[in-house]
């Protein structure tokens, strides 16, 4: 018996440092890969339970949304040369305004789909830490291209963050600050505060 | 369905109507626009050509689409789609030729004739589903293989956003399309009305959707479209370059 539990815990021991060496022996490029495929796969997971309500979906992958996105550094970004005009105060009420409009305009979309298939097409080191990593999401439909997704990601102290994701050739965090950068120029930084503010509460309304 | 051409004097429009066309759209693409997706020169005009397209949109043209959608379902509304793809055909075919892309011009012309007659009129895309795919592209896409900058940013009501370049790109398709060559108006009438529908229908979430979500509208579709084409052109480019190499032309 005492030979038997030795031998498991010394197999289980054995498999546990082989795994490890496994996956360091992965390259950054192929981590990133894998990066994206769990948090698509959280992602799916929760939107094709049929025991969750609608509002406990949403808040999933909300959730799962603030783990891996970089708020600052995108807030930041999409705000272009207005960041450095803003205050202290403003900054901060900016990018906790930002976190919360992007969240709940991007979780919304995924909270109405009950299911979905999607493959990790490429991954490529970009720049150092910096990982481009390609996904199909396949269409239930039969016939329909699939669309093509890019994640932007970078390798940080926490792990893996995102900091954009581009969609047919279309960059969010672009769009996004030429957005803002009209708004800014026209209303102001308290301006564009209280406009996110205000589309945050009409998103988490819906 | 008549294919025949129009008597001599709506030819000779025609010729006008580019000429025209193309003398406003070549002064624009003078300017470098590169691919910023904040280059917008004409802005004030486009703003207020996006606010007319708005309210057109809205009286009409959404209306429409939503009773399509309600009264169609999915199955009819891909059938319609997959028929107007493929009348549309020639434009792909045309585009591909004059860009010197054979694998493409060769599939553009397998799918016309399979899709025409095994696929019912169109109706059902039976090359996709043997695996006979193409990429759609345009006059404003050749343009550019050719090296024409995007020039200023152009909001045309209803049609959308293209740029200069594509604008006048779009022109030239309409050219190309069989409903321009169909002689009974009621009939040319109704195809480009089925396009558009079909058009606003395939759109229509996304357009919901930055219209919920975005603070400017008008700069979103904007900063979008201008990152799109510029990707559609890079894959064009791409491809052109593989399909020489799947023709059996190794350099």
């Amino acid at each position: 018996m005492r030979f038997s539990a030795l031998f498991a815990a010394l197999v289980t021991g054995a498999l546990l440092v082989l795994g490890a060496a496994a996956a360091d022996a992965k390259s950054p490029a192929e981590q990133a890969g894998t990066y994206i495929e769990g948090v698509g796969n959280e992602a799916l997971k929760i939107i094709s339970n049929k025991a969750l309500s609608k509002d406990k979906k949403q808040a999933d992958l909300e959730a799962l949304f603030h783990q891996n996105v970089d708020f600052n550094w995108v807030g930041k970004f999409v705000m272009g040369r207005f960041w450095r005009q803003a205050t202290p105060a403003q900054q901060k009420r900016y990018l906790s305004a930002y976190r919360d409009f992007l969240t709940r305009g991007y979780t919304a979309r995924f909270a109405e789909y009950t299911s979905g298939t999607f493959k990790v097409t490429s991954t490529k080191e970009t720049d150092k830490g910096e990982f481009v990593v390609g996904m199909e999401i396949i269409s239930d439909n039969k016939g329909e291209p699939p669309i093509v997704i890019d994640y932007k990601i970078r390798k940080q102290s926490g792990g893996f963050k995102v900091f954009d994701i581009i969609v047919e050739g279309v960059s969010l965090i672009t769009t996004q600050r030429s957005e803002f950068g009209s708004v800014l120029n026209k209303n102001g930084v308290d301006g564009l505060i209280e406009m996110l503010e205000k589309r945050s509460t009409e998103l988490a309304s819906r | 369905m008549s294919h025949s051409l129009s008597g001599y004097g709506l030819k000779q429009w025609r010729l006008k109507a580019c000429a025209l066309v193309l003398a406003a759209a070549l002064s624009g693409c003078a300017t470098p626009a590169g691919e910023n997706v904040d280059y917008d020169p004409w802005e004030p005009m486009n703003r207020g050509l996006y606010r007319a397209s708005y309210v057109i949109d809205g009286v009409l043209l959404k209306p429409i689409t939503e009773v399509y959608r309600g009264v169609v379902p999915e199955q009819g509304r891909v059938m319609v789609h997959n028929a107007v793809e493929n009348i549309a055909s020639p434009i792909t075919f045309g585009n591909s030729v004059l860009q010197g892309d054979p694998y493409n011009s060769f599939a553009t012309l397998w799918r016309f004739l399979i899709n025409s007659t095994f696929g019912i009129a169109g109706l059902f895309d039976v090359a996709t589903e043997i695996g006979l795919t193409n990429r759609k592209t345009d006059f404003g896409q050749t343009l550019a293989l050719y090296g024409v900058e995007s020039g200023p940013y152009l909001f045309l009501p209803v049609l959308g956003p293209p740029g200069a370049r594509d604008g006048l790109g779009r022109v030239f398709d309409a050219f190309m399309h069989p409903a321009m060559y169909v002689d009974d108006t009621g009939s040319s009438v109704a195809l480009w009305a089925t396009a558009a529908v079909d058009a606003r229908s395939e759109n229509y979430n996304l357009i919901n959707d930055v219209y919920k979500s975005s603070l400017d509208p008008y700069v979103t579709f904007r900063s979008g479209y201008v990152q799109r084409r510029a990707n559609e052109i890079k894959k064009a480019r791409a491809d052109r370059k593989a399909s020489w190499k799947k023709a059996g032309f190794t350099e």
